[in-house]
């Protein structure tokens, strides 16, 4: 197996050159270097764009690692010789990983040489913004197998010859979704396992079709026929079926539903009093169909009925989040992936706008253009040369009541307010 | 007969409903050169590598060394040297790293062997092999394949585009190789007088079905060769000759080809009040064309002129 | 001794080496007693299957043109009669037939064709010694 192994690398080294140029170019296109670049669209988009060229680039190197041997006269050298053509087949296996590795992983080094050297100081990034992007990048490995799959497989039309490409989609998409960090413990550990399975399977699949299909005549023999192949090729067509269903249907009907939320709050005024605040939410207009206006219902937790001008206890079990798009599983240790997380914004007593960025208790204060200005802890302000003292817990920001007044035309802008576990805190920059 | 070292029953190979290979029942008896003849298309190289366990059979079976093709482990390929038709290599590799590749899987490799066939086809071992001729292409291959000093030796067309220089080159290792009479050689080819000097027996494919399966001797025996003189043809009379195989016409002439010539057969001929019959000695390769060309004869417009039509 | 054997003749392979080498010994280019490639090396020499080659020297063996000698290899026989009188007119019958039809149908008449053997056989003779 060595011998094969040692070949097909060699063979597929020349493409692994340009796969590198590719994906690093797709790297560079989505690294921030300003903020004007960075705010959201970091680390999502350089995920995204890692994660297609570095599955295209596994597509190509498994079609490549099987095609040319599809001819009869090479598959008949290859396959007489005294190693067993699953023993080939890993060879092929492992030279397309080694290769398919180094295809993204210099682009994702470099990446991550160039995120340490911009560091804090210039936008809230750090090496760790590239590693949820390199698993995804390796979980799009399944696409070599897939693609090997395909290739050696006898099927009658183009179309169901690509269901294997089903399975490795399956994979990626999971994974993409896990690095949004949508869902709670069990969420997570389903899609581990989904992806997990998916692999085994393709893998198997591949093997299977590469060992046995190639030789068989069409549609008759025992041989033709393996778990991986009923199970992968079946969950493949569902998959298929339901996303196309999906798309006819009109998602947007599907989801109008579902993708309605109601928030709640808490905001304080400019005249010192604690609202609740709800706020319901439609989904992004699809198929031309308009959101409504998210509307707002308050409730004063002051100003109460009975007189007392005092805030409401809020009760042992509330504890603040912090500002994220979706919330983040409760025991994803913050201190695994260290990532700055966006926070808020706040305006100085110029109005200057600034970003903050949380990290591990510390918020960062950015400028749009000068950088990294300082360091908010509850014991205060810090310069970047100064070491911060303290750390926030469970830090939330809190709305401006005056922000959304109904009033309109009318901007008041101002300094953020925010809690955490112990405490209100306003921020007041001076510029 | 000894335990075949090949040996197929009934086997069946369709392509898209085209039977290639039909009902074919074969042995390759071992110590030997067996070649296999036929025509283009006569489902040899199918049945090569059906033997060879790269492809499956439709129906029935086939056993090598005892054990079935599709069961073949590397330990068993390690006793097969397999002669890919076209020469196939790779062509962006030396001639020294071909050898490396191959000798991977082999327990016995004998490098010496390697270097001596290589350097008899003239080849210098760092050339890429995509920059060798055809012939020294056909020689590495060789090469490779006997380097592991295998006890079955599988050709597939191995002269096939070979210069003369090259062609020699490669009998003469033939030869050598099956001198001793322990290792045993199938040869599927079309050079009809290269058969003729290294084989022992000789089968003939036609259409997918084994036609003749006999030692080279028994062959010339077999078919025999008479020249008729006779002034009027009776198509008819001819055609019932028993064991026919061939009847042109050359000049004044008729060359009948029969099989198995016997009394019925000199009753038949006798039959047809020929002015002279002259029995002719028949080179192999004319006995062999004989019976491929009967096959095409059949399925072709030309067959008219050669089934004794008068002129 | 140089044998040269074609291939796509209508004599077959084995019989072509055992007429040359009976010609070689009649002609005298073979002495009694001189030794004979062995059968890989003539098998070796000019391309050819060995058996072929065994098969050869067995017929010739058996016609008492060369004799097997164990561990030492194959020399010219003695001649020897093996053949009744009987047998070998019978052969020379054989071989003279299709010869003087040939020859009468070129269009030699008897004393021509007496004139050219004589000749022939006296240069024969005369080579061999």
């Amino acid at each position: 197996m060595n011998a094969i192994f040692r070949k097909e690398l060699k063979d597929i080294l020349r493409w692994t050159r340009l796969g590198m140029i590719v994906i690093g170019l797709l790297c560079w296109n989505q690294v921030p270097d300003d903020f004007m670049a960075f705010y959201y669209a970091f680390p999502r988009y350089l995920r995204q764009m890692s994660v297609i060229g570095s599955g295209v680039f596994a597509l190509v190197l498994g079609l490549l690692q099987s095609m040319f041997d599809l001819r009869t006269d090479a598959r008949t050298f290859l396959l007489h010789r005294p190693i067993s053509s699953s023993d080939i087949f890993r060879g092929k296996l492992a030279a397309g990983f080694v290769a398919h590795l180094l295809g993204w992983g210099i682009p994702m080094l470099l990446v991550v040489i160039y995120l340490e050297s911009i560091g804090p100081e210039k936008l809230p990034v750090t090496w760790s913004d590239a590693l949820l992007p390199a698993l995804c990048c390796l979980v799009s490995f399944l696409f070599h197998p897939a693609a090997m799959w395909m290739a050696c497989r006898e099927a009658r039309w183009i179309g169901t010859r690509c269901l294997p490409l089903v399975l490795a989609f399956v994979a990626v998409s999971t994974s993409d979704l896990i690095a949004q960090r949508p869902f709670r413990e069990w969420g997570i550990l389903i899609s581990i396992a989904i992806v997990v399975v998916t692999a085994v399977v393709t893998v198997a699949g591949a093997r299977h079709a590469f060992t046995r299909q190639t030789c068989l005549p069409f549609g008759e023999s025992r041989e033709a026929w393996s778990w991986s192949n009923s199970i992968g090729l079946t969950t493949a067509s569902i998959v298929t079926f339901v996303v196309v269903a999906i798309f006819l249907l009109g998602y947007s009907n599907l989801f109008r539903q579902v993708g309605q939320t109601s928030e709640r709050r808490l905001a304080v005024a400019i005249d010192g009093h604690v609202w609740e605040l709800e706020r319901t939410r439609y989904p992004s207009p699809v198929l031309g169909v308009a959101p409504t206006q998210p509307s707002l219902a308050g409730q004063n937790l002051t100003n109460q009925s009975d007189g007392n001008n005092r805030f409401e206890d809020v009760g042992q079990e509330w504890r603040g989040r912090p500002l994220d798009v979706l919330p983040a599983p409760r025991w994803f240790p913050p201190e695994l992936i260290e990532r700055f997380r966006e926070f808020s914004s706040t305006a100085s007593t110029k109005d200057h706008s600034l970003s903050l960025y949380e990290r591990n208790g510390h918020l960062y204060l950015y400028s749009q253009y000068t950088g990294w200005r300082g360091t908010v802890t509850p014991r205060g302000i810090f310069t970047p040369t100064e070491t911060p003292q303290g750390r926030f817990n469970n830090a939330i920001a809190l709305e401006h009541c005056a922000r959304h007044t109904l009033a309109r035309g009318k901007r008041i802008g101002g300094q953020r307010i925010f809690a955490d576990d112990s405490g209100i805190y306003q921020l007041d920059i001076d510029e | 007969m000894m335990n075949p070292i090949i040996q197929t029953k009934r086997l069946t190979r369709y392509f898209d409903r085209q039977a290639v290979v039909r009902d074919l029942d074969l042995s390759v008896p071992p110590g030997q050169v067996t070649a296999l003849l036929g025509l283009n298309g006569a489902g040899k190289t199918t049945t090569i590598r059906i033997i060879m366990g790269l492809l499956r059979p439709t129906r029935g079976s086939c056993q090598i060394f005892g054990k079935d093709s599709s069961e073949l482990s590397p330990d068993d390929r390690m006793r097969i040297g397999y002669m890919v038709e076209g020469h196939f290599l790779y062509s962006r590799m030396s001639v020294r790293e071909c050898a490396r590749f191959q000798g991977a899987g082999y327990s016995r490799w004998n490098d010496t062997q390697f270097d001596r066939i290589v350097k008899h086809f003239g080849i210098s071992q760092s050339t890429r092999v995509g920059h060798l001729s055809r012939g020294q292409r056909a020689g590495v291959s060789l090469a490779l394949v006997l380097a592991p000093d295998p006890e079955l030796l599988v050709l597939d067309d191995p002269a096939l585009g070979l210069d003369p220089v090259s062609r020699r080159a490669l009998n003469e290792t033939l030869v050598e190789f099956a001198a001793d009479g322990q290792r045993t050689v199938l040869l599927s080819s079309h050079l009809l007088d290269d058969v003729e000097r290294i084989a022992d027996r000789v089968m003939l494919m036609i259409d997918g079905r084994l036609q003749v399966d006999t030692t080279l001797d028994d062959f010339r025996r077999r078919v025999a060769g008479f020249a008729v003189e006779v002034d009027v043809v009776d198509s008819d009379r001819v055609a019932a000759i028993p064991g026919l195989i061939e009847a042109r016409r050359l000049g004044p002439r008729l060359h009948l080809t029969v099989a198995d010539a016997d009394e019925e057969t000199s009753a038949a001929i006798e039959r047809l009040q020929a002015t002279a019959v002259e029995p002719i000695e028949l080179p192999f390769s004319d006995s062999v064309l004989a019976w491929l060309s009967r096959s095409r004869n059949q399925h072709s417009f030309l067959g008219r002129h050669h089934a004794g039509e008068s002129t | 001794m140089r044998i040269q054997i074609s291939t796509g003749s209508s004599s077959p392979i084995y019989r072509q080496i055992a007429n040359q080498t009976r010609y070689a010994v009649a002609t005298g280019r073979l002495a009694v007693g001189d030794p004979l490639p062995s059968v890989r090396a003539l098998a070796a020499e000019l391309v050819l299957n060995a058996n072929t080659v065994a098969k050869a020297y067995s017929a010739l063996v058996r016609d008492g043109v060369l004799e097997s000698q164990q561990g030492r290899g194959y020399f010219v026989a003695a001649q020897r009669e093996i053949y009744t009188r009987r047998e070998r007119q019978r052969r020379l019958k054989k071989i003279m037939d299709p010869f003087l039809a040939e020859a009468l149908t070129l269009g030699f008449d008897a004393d021509q064709i007496q004139a050219e053997v004589q000749k022939q056989l006296g240069k024969l003779v005369r080579s061999g010694q």
